[in-house]
């Protein structure tokens, strides 16, 4: 077990400050570089750079990558990975072990940076010679850093966590969640090159996402824990890929208890991944706004549903299923939903699924305008919303996921700690790993115990979800 | 559990309400109906009628719309169970407007130029234009609002650079305090004696006039902290202080100041008000917004302890749901093709989305070839809203295009087959729905043309030939291929809609006419003519016209009888001496002694003799015997 000391506001500024900068990137992909919404992105940019600055009482941001995480002050920032591959992949394509900004950086200087980075020949010149792209730019406030251990002047603060973190388990961590966050990473791009697509009014291609549902699908089937798990780092992110994302994880888990048919779940998934395609054309403010909706607004927000219906049917060789979801995943059977159409809403199985997994993610999701909410909140929630779920699906998904979804820390009734691993039958009672005894000393690594508290004497149960500061803050622990 | 929504109470009084819901409605009729439309002009009369009653007690009147609520002069009023007002508020946001502001002497056209002005810029697209570009025109009486976004500016503060004068309106917050302001009677008097003030020390009169105008409390609300902009109590000690501070100055430093430069005393205002507060953040909101991310985690896990969970009470629920256990996905759970048809036809009437038809067009079709019940009720939906002016977020629905593909694709009869028209619907709303009743059927079906029957027979010739001046007055007869469907049924019920295909479609649907006519085979004497003649030629289009323009009582029009009695002659006269067309003329001649006429009594006595002195010619016996019997018939 490793304590971190570091005020949370720290990640936070980091993590915020990794999100306005995928913001940016993907933005410049979208826009020239004088328009309004990228000039207003990288002015946020740099002050969420001056503010970190500030508080954290330094004169730069660094951003390292190792194993194709991204790392901030000796620990690796899994969150802010998830959502960041258009900036993790071409740094680490250059060679770079990561990248500092400058307390001052002005804004010229970071379009500088963002098209070298978005310059593909750069991978294959590597990061000294993006250096001196930068430096004949005249930009001197971004550098490229060097990878850990290649014996150049490089950040020591990159590699593994050294001091204050525990290098067996940070390590057995990072190598344990890899493979499910590359898969995440991946199909976080590509929903981001299919906005900036449709965006750009373009049609992307639906192949390539039929490709990346079969790959998740296939991950699913042989480590389910551990992609779930990956679902549940608490990010958010500006254009809700990573909603769509774990909304596609939680359909797929949900729909391969009621289906052995991998072409009926590979028509969930994509169904589920391309829900709010129809987001990229709402104002961007809209979608990404904080505060609370205007009925205009709420309007604009509510035709999402309208312009997904339409951007697959552009496409044209989409599964009419994939169109029925991103048209119908807000529509209830008393018509309270929406878009309100001139004909009743008669949802057929993938939508009612899908719309199930929205809604629960949307509630346990953190938002930068709210906390997330734990499973059990959420499903009282979700049953008091009367006649807006199909009744059985709904037990079905709540037996699946469980009340505490695999990965919860929670609190058994002898007093001990564990860590979530499966559901069983008796919601109460699911499969554990044991993280501290009842009296409140913590396991090693090698004392894990898995439980199978439905095994177990009547008695032992599950107590209460504990509340966590989030995977980031999480103690590292073994899966 | 129900979410809890803060609501304003409504302070306005029911005189503003009504009010801005006949400013509403004039804009709106406006939008809709023509400009010499009576309800535009009953709208404008309420409005006008409405302000200059209110004018009696006030020199102004401010409407501003924004989030869900109205400003009104005298207080709030929650507009957003108001769809007439919500309109309203759209239509004014999308002119880049939050509200108007109407001075007393108003006047029906200021009005009336301004919301044509504003209805002609509506875009919800951004436009390039700034507000002054756009509502560059000046209307008497009449103010725009600019819709601003407080974000933009407020608690943004001013430094010595912004001392200038603005020219950007205030927003809904700032006028509303200006109001609350002015309606105090202290600082009332404060601005009486510093307007008295200013008068007293200057002669010149055209400067007394612009001091008269400036909005003196106006300019200072303005300009004043975003922190302090909440806090009307504040705001009132502030604005007094700097009333005081102002009044209090030298007589000669004032006008000074006020003289040295054009919209002087604004300008005084402003340095006024910047003395008054030098230390004003210039922090934006947009960045206090974003740092709150923050505050929402550590709020998360304050929340978290609040959330008072009944895991019981949850568990309960849960074992209440219908059991799931044995339930899988099966393939009439993941297809409803309803689901799918609703969509597609809703994206189908969408504005703007004609480009989409190509790709709809065809998925529609697949669904409608195997249409089940419930296909046909989704369908239904869309044809019963054809014809209204259905708006979805202001924009129209072209519902007509469903019709458009059911007919390009040869879907009509769904129309039928749907419930969307029934004989009983059609024969109600006669001649209404008569057309695409006509196009749903397929005439050459016995069973179809048993409807059709039924139809005309419902109808009655009394309503068809009433309805006939309403029917060609749509053109729908001019239709050829309609026509055709009509021509080729066998049924005598097409007949009464002969007479107007051939008004349509003249000399083109003769043959057509004929075969239908012959199909038919009708006892009347009349038709006659009809069987007897293989050559469309010989028969002329206004006896078919007549032919089929039977009267209510079942008799033909008189001068048929004339009609008839010329082409026979006519056939008499042309045809051949052959022995076939011998035949032709005895028949001809029999049929004429149906229809006596002079000419025709004429031809046959001609005919009785031996030798033709005119023609010098000799007829048959056969001929000569016809005309005997036939002019014997005429006595």
């Amino acid at each position: 077990m490793c304590e971190i000391h570091r005020e949370p506001l720290n990640i936070l500024g980091v993590t915020g400050f990794v999100d306005e900068l995928v913001v940016t990137i993907v933005n410049m992909r979208i826009y020239w570089h004088e328009h309004p919404r990228v000039k207003s992105s990288i002015d946020n940019l740099l002050k969420r750079l001056k503010a970190y600055c500030k508080s954290e009482n330094r004169t730069e941001l660094q951003l390292g990558i190792a194993d194709g995480c991204l790392i901030h002050d000796k620990r690796a920032l899994y969150g802010a990975t998830l959502s960041a591959p258009r900036i993790i992949k071409p740094l680490e394509k250059m060679g770079a072990g990561g990248v500092t900004f400058g307390q001052d950086l002005t804004y010229d200087s970071f379009v500088e940076f963002a098209k070298v980075l978005n310059d593909k020949t750069f991978e294959s010149k590597g990061y000294t010679e993006a250096n001196r792209q930068l430096d004949w730019a005249g930009c001197k406030k971004i550098r490229f850093l060097p990878p850990y251990g290649s014996g150049e002047i490089g950040p020591d603060w990159i590699g593994e966590d050294k001091g204050g973190a525990d290098d067996d388990s940070a390590s057995f961590k990072r190598k344990s969640i890899r493979v499910p966050m590359e898969i995440y990473q991946s199909v976080i791009d590509l929903l981001q090159g299919m906005t900036i697509d449709v965006c750009r009014g373009d049609h992307f291609s639906i192949d390539q996402a039929k490709g990346q549902i079969e790959i998740l699908l296939e991950s699913l089937e042989a480590d389910t824990k551990s992609m779930m798990s990956v679902a549940r780092y608490e990010q958010y992110d500006a254009f809700t890929f990573g909603h769509s994302v774990r909304v596609c994880f939680l359909a797929l888990n949900f729909a391969k208890t009621l289906t052995d048919s991998p072409a009926l779940l590979n028509r969930v998934g994509l169904a589920a991944l391309l829900h709010d395609i129809g987001k990229a054309r709402v104002p961007f403010e809209i979608v990404h706004s904080r505060t609370r909706l205007s009925p205009e607004e709420l309007r604009e927000i509510e035709l999402h549903t309208t312009h997904g219906g339409e951007i697959l049917l552009e496409i044209g060789s989409v599964d009419p299923m994939t169109t029925a979801v991103a048209f119908g995943h807000h529509r209830t059977e008393d018509d309270l939903g929406y878009p309100r159409t001139p004909h009743p809403a008669a949802l057929s199985a993938i939508p009612r699924i899908v719309k199930i997994c929205d809604v629960f993610e949307a509630l346990t999701a953190v938002r930068p305008y709210k906390p997330g909410m734990n499973a059990v909140r959420a499903f009282q929630i979700m049953l008091s919303m009367n006649n807006h779920f199909d009744a059985k699906l709904l037990k079905r998904f709540i037996k699946t996921t469980g009340i505490y979804p695999v990965g919860t820390l929670v609190k058994l009734s002898s007093g001990a700690t564990a860590r979530v691993q499966s559901q069983n039958e008796d919601l109460q009672k699911p499969i554990v790993c044991l993280e501290s005894t009842p009296e409140g000393h913590p396991l090693h690594k090698e004392d894990l115990e898995e439980l199978d508290l439905s095994r177990q004497d009547d008695e032992l149960c599950v107590l209460t979800g504990m509340p966590e500061m989030g995977p980031d803050y999480a103690p590292i622990s073994a899966p | 559990m129900p979410l809890q929504v803060q609501t304003l109470q409504d302070t306005a009084n029911p005189q503003d309400i009504a009010l801005l819901k006949n400013w509403a409605t004039f804009t709106k009729a406006l939008a809709v109906y023509p400009e010499s439309n009576v309800r535009v002009a009953r709208g404008m009369q309420a409005f006008i009628e409405g302000l200059e009653k209110r004018f009696e007690t006030q020199e102004n009147l401010t409407f501003i719309v924004y989030s869900d609520l109205a400003v009104l002069p005298s207080g709030v009023f929650d507009i957003s169970q108001e769809m007439s007002i919500t309109w309203l508020k759209t239509t004014l946001n999308s002119g880049q407007l939050s509200g108007v502001r109407f001075y007393r002497g108003i006047e029906k056209d200021s009005v009336h130029a301004f919301t044509k002005h504003l209805l002609q810029h509506i875009s919800k697209k951004p436009c390039a234009q700034g507000h002054d570009e756009r509502w560059s025109e000046s209307y008497t009486g009449l103010q725009p609002l600019e819709r601003v976004f407080e974000d933009s500016y407020l608690g943004l503060g001013f430094s010595p650079e912004t001392l200038t004068v603005s020219s950007r309106p205030q927003t809904a917050q700032e006028l509303l305090l200006v109001e609350l302001l002015e309606s105090k009677t202290e600082i009332s008097k404060k601005l009486d004696d510093l307007r008295q003030k200013l008068t007293d020390g200057n002669s010149d009169e055209s400067i007394n006039e612009e001091h008269k105008d400036v909005d003196i409390i106006g300019r200072i609300v303005h300009l004043l902290p975003a922190d302090s902009i909440n806090d009307s109590e504040r705001v009132a000690e502030l604005t007094s202080a700097i009333l005081d501070r102002v009044t209090q100055m030298d007589n000669t430093a004032i006008q000074s100041e006020s003289l040295s430069e054009e919209n002087s005393l604004n300008r005084l205002m402003i340095r006024m008000c910047y003395k008054f507060f030098p230390r004003v953040s210039t922090t934006s909101n947009a960045t206090a917004i974003r740092l709150d991310v923050a505050e929402a985690h550590q709020k998360r896990y304050e929340l978290d302890e609040a959330i008072v969970e009944n895991l019981q009470g949850l568990l309960g629920q849960i074992k209440e749901l219908p059991d799931s256990q044995g339930y899988y996905l099966s393939d009439d759970e993941v297809f409803h093709p309803q689901e799918l048809l609703g969509i597609y036809l809703y994206i189908l009437v969408r504005p703007e989305k004609e480009q989409l038809t190509e790709q709809l067009h065809p998925r529609i079709c697949e669904i409608l070839e195997t249409a089940g019940e419930d296909v046909h009720a989704v369908l239904r939906c869309y044809l019963s809203l054809m014809g209204q002016a259905k708006e979805d977020g202001g924009e129209l629905l072209h519902y007509e295009r469903v019709l458009s593909l059911l007919r390009k694709h040869e879907f009509m009869q769904l129309l039928r087959t749907c419930d969307f028209l029934s004989v009983t619907d059609v024969a109600e709303q006669f001649p209404d729905q008569f057309f695409l009743y006509l196009d749903s059927l397929n005439l050459q079906e016995e069973e179809d043309q048993a409807q059709f029957t039924q139809l005309v027979d419902r109808l009655g010739p009394d309503r068809i030939i009433a309805a006939r001046d309403a029917l060609l007055k749509t053109g729908s007869f001019g239709d050829h291929m309609r026509a055709e469907r009509l021509l080729a049924s066998s049924s005598v019920a097409s007949l009464p809609f002969v007479h107007l295909i051939i008004h349509e479609l003249g000399d083109s649907t003769k043959t057509a006419v004929i075969e239908y006519l012959r199909r038919v085979n009708l006892e009347d004497k009349e038709m006659a003519l009809i069987p007897a003649h293989n050559n469309p030629d010989e028969i002329s289009m206004c006896y078919l016209s007549m032919l089929s323009a039977r009267k209510t009582d079942g008799s033909f029009p008189k001068d048929l009888k004339y009609e008839i009695a010329k082409l026979l002659c006519r056939i008499i006269r042309r045809t051949g001496a052959s022995a076939k067309d011998m035949h032709r003329r005895v028949y001809a001649i029999a049929l004429l002694s149906k229809f006596q006429t002079h000419q025709a009594k004429a031809l046959l006595t001609q005919l009785t003799k031996f030798k033709n002195v005119m023609t010098l010619s000799r007829e048959p016996k056969p001929v000569r015997n016809a005309a005997k019997a036939a002019l014997k018939r005429y006595k």
